[in-house]
């Protein structure tokens, strides 16, 4: 059976409140939460199916703990994997905080 | 919108480790020096402006790594720290300018701390008026570009800075001219307290410019290392390979304060100062130098302490460096000026056909591009068929000497102004003139290139001198109203650093034209128009005629009264003084000044001397005009040899009037010279 992990920042507000409302929706047996702070290659094998939050404030640019693991994903056989984006609050152009794959 | 072309170059996988190693070590001593410097402050040291650049770190590593010193040309802007460590200065260079040392390698202590330059390698040394230099950044390019030199001028600056009209004025520039610029814009949200959504609609400034034609955007993320290295070194390959500008926006973060004299605890939340600083650019790379296993713990911390040495040397080195000379302050205020072995004087005997003042002019700028083939010229009308300059003055030059060489410039006298700076900047060799403006009324909007330019000389050490000359097309008597007459010398006769001159004859102008041309430094020409075709301007010319700048002409020997003018009112003043010849009233000496800036004072106090009465006239207000500064000089220089007061005769405090009844009120004219001049005599 394949396996969904959401992933974000435990430390996050919205992300947080959104992946949660995820969870509850999905039921916990359907998907695992993982903090987003402690990801590394290993752990994102475990999975099949992911749901990657990210919040990006000002700019629109990753938070550090997603982007400083960019250099890994690049390297990564993703081919069987699955990645929906979880795209709350995107608004036009250029938000203040959004949240993006 | 991230620009998907920028090849990935750098990686941290995949980067040479002794590359990440001086990177690292950069960052470090960086750091070190823009937490340090508040400290100076704190003792009285110096160091009273410091704009800290934490935050900023990736792109400013990336635009110094990727500036190649005395090729490229680099225009930092007053937050560039680490710019300048990343393009080759020293830590030993950054406190001798945050010091204000006389060894600065900026500018001696003249200009204030944070305002890095080295000229010698092409670190320009530029103003503190925020986007100034985008404008010699174009001008630069554009000598790149004319020359065939394949090398990039990089114009580096904050995103407020883009709300500056000259900021657009020289992208929109640099994109007609198809020239080799990056300008970079590191964004860090804030103009000082001013957060970006009061400066632009646009959250980033740069896509402001996404209409325009061979203008390339490319986004980066300014708190990376690796995004900003990929960043401008394709941005640097594109400029050169395409030589076409592009304009790399780099998000950055303000960790501190926009100054030391700043506090951003007065307008910044808790939680935006915690995310800056969580967003650290030289934590994260370290983070990611440890977690790719390119270097180990005991590595970096080895280059940290080597760090703490090298700042401790370079602190007790910069310390023990001279003051300036406080009698040094005279010293590159202006350029060398082109010494005349043949007329020393100013002054010539030939005689023969009589040339107009428009053709004097024509024919020595003709004479002096055939003689210097650096020589330049752009302005309004420049060129176009027949037509060559406002009046003319430039017919025929764009057919003999090519576009390149003549050309128009828009309607924008500070680009013409700041590009004329940009391009001198290049080589020493080159001259610049540009028309500033289609007439002196139109000048104003330069000004802040012009007072920059004025600075540049003395500002840099002596390192750089603008070798411009700036043709202004002045006065009235025209029937022009008050956008086509104004005499504008009184006002800036006030900035020092440019020479003003305004001739009154054929001769003086060709020969005063020559000189400025040949000199070094910023010549302010002004030409009173009304005598580009008067048969009174006109004079027998010599082909090679030289005025040396500070040599005043006594155009009409007399023994009762000295007039002292210049311009179009040296030909009223002229008709005044043979009236009262001619009534047996007076036998008046007329004194030409020529150059306003320097100053003939020996010609002026020799005459007073010999008449004991003086008369200052000119075209100008009299109110705020240069006579109060003649009428000045006289009083403390020559006071013992007055008979009378001194008088002066000028405009009433009004604008220029259209009407010609209203011009004739207010412009000076012959009666009531010979008015004033006779109530002197009679005094």
């Amino acid at each position: 059976m394949s396996k969904t992990a959401i992933i974000y920042s435990y430390n996050t507000q919205k992300s947080k409140k959104v992946a949660e409302k995820i969870i509850a929706a999905f039921g916990e047996k359907e998907i695992e939460a993982v903090n987003a702070e402690e990801l590394n290659k290993e752990v994102l094998n475990k999975y099949d199916n992911f749901i990657l939050s990210a919040p990006t404030w000002f700019d629109g640019e990753l938070p550090n703990y997603w982007d400083e693991f960019v250099p890994d994903l690049e390297e990564m056989d993703l081919k069987r994997k699955s990645l929906p984006f979880s795209d709350w609050e995107i608004r036009k152009d250029t938000p203040r905080i959004f949240a993006m794959p | 919108m991230k620009d998907l072309k920028v090849p990935k170059q750098y990686t941290i996988k995949k980067t040479p480790k002794e590359t990440l190693e001086n990177w690292y070590r950069l960052m470090k001593i960086g750091r070190a020096l823009d937490e340090k410097a508040p400290n100076y402050l704190k003792q009285a040291i110096g160091w009273s402006y410091h704009a800290p650049y934490a935050g900023h770190d990736g792109i400013q590593l990336a635009i110094g790594q990727n500036f190649e010193q005395k090729k490229d040309h680099l225009y930092m802007y007053y937050r560039d720290m680490l710019t300048a460590l990343a393009g080759g200065m020293t830590s030993e260079e950054i406190i001798l300018n945050g010091i204000s040392k006389a060894t600065d390698p900026s500018s001696g202590g003249r200009h204030m701390s944070n305002h890095l330059a080295k000229p010698e390698w092409n670190m320009h040394s530029v103003s503190s008026a925020t986007g100034n230099h985008t404008l010699h950044a174009v001008g630069t390019a554009r000598a790149i570009k004319y020359y065939g030199e394949k090398a990039v001028s990089i114009s580096s600056q904050g995103e407020s800075s883009v709300s500056e009209g000259y900021v657009y004025e020289a992208i929109t520039g640099a994109d007609k001219e198809e020239l080799p610029v990056i300008f970079v814009v590191q964004d860090n949200g804030y103009g000082i307290s001013v957060p970006k959504k009061d400066q632009t609609a646009q959250r980033k400034v740069a896509n402001n410019f996404s209409g325009y034609k061979n203008l390339r955007i490319i986004h980066c993320n300014g708190k990376d290392v690796f995004d900003s290295m990929n960043a401008m070194a394709e941005a640097k390959r594109y400029a050169i390979e395409e030589s076409k500008p592009v304009l790399l926006q780099a998000n950055c973060v303000r960790m501190g304060s926009h100054s030391n004299s700043d506090d951003h605890l007065l307008y910044r939340s808790d939680s935006e100062r915690n995310y800056v600083v969580e967003y650290d650019p030289l934590a994260k790379y370290r983070r990611l130098l440890l977690r790719y296993e390119r270097f180990a713990e005991e590595e970096l911390n080895k280059i940290d302490e080597e760090v703490k040495l090298e700042i401790k040397a370079s602190h007790k080195a910069a310390m023990a460096a001279p003051d300036p000379d406080p009698a040094s302050i005279y010293d590159h205020v202006f350029s060398d000026p082109f010494v005349s072995e043949k007329y020393p004087e100013g002054l010539h005997n030939e005689e023969g056909e009589k040339t107009k003042f428009i053709t004097a002019l024509n024919e020595t700028l003709k004479a002096e591009f055939r003689h210097n083939p650096d020589t330049f010229i752009w302005g309004q009308d420049m060129a176009n068929k027949d037509k060559g300059g406002i009046f003319n003055v430039s017919k025929g030059m764009q057919a003999e000497f090519g576009e390149k060489r003549v050309f128009n410039g828009p309607i924008a006298e500070d680009f013409i102004l700041g590009t004329a700076n940009g391009m001198s900047r290049y080589d020493k060799k080159i001259r610049v003139v540009v028309e500033g403006a289609e007439f002196a009324d139109y000048f104003w909007p330069a000004m802040e290139q012009y007072v920059d330019t004025s600075h540049d000389l003395w500002r840099s050490n002596g390192k750089f001198s603008p070798n411009v000359t700036i043709r202004l097309a002045s006065g009235g008597y025209i029937g022009g109203g008050m956008y086509h007459s104004q005499n504008i010398e009184g006002s800036l006769a006030a900035i020092p650093g440019v020479r003003i001159v305004y001739p009154s004859f054929a001769d003086d102008a060709a020969g005063l034209l020559r000189t400025s041309m040949r000199s070094e430094g910023l010549t302010m020409f002004m030409e009173p128009k009304a005598l580009y075709q008067d048969p009174k301007a006109a004079t027998v010319v010599p082909d090679d005629f030289e005025v040396p700048f500070g040599k005043a002409r006594v155009r009409r020997e007399g023994s009762d009264l000295t007039i002292i003018t210049y311009g179009n009112t040296t030909h009223l003043s002229l008709d005044a003084a043979k009236k009262l010849a001619e009534e047996g009233i007076a036998d008046v000496e007329v004194v030409d000044l020529r150059s306003l800036i320097p100053l003939d004072e020996e010609t002026i106090l020799n005459s007073i001397k010999k008449t004991n009465k003086v008369l200052v006239v000119h075209e100008d207000k009299v109110f705020g005009g240069f006579g109060g500064e003649l009428s000045a000089l006289i009083n403390e220089k020559g006071f013992e040899y007055l008979d009378a007061p001194i008088k002066r005769v000028g405009s009433p405090f009004t604008p220029v009037g259209f009407n010609r009844i209203l011009e004739q009120a207010i412009l000076p004219n012959k009666e009531r010279i010979y008015t004033a001049a006779k109530e002197l005599i009679e005094y």
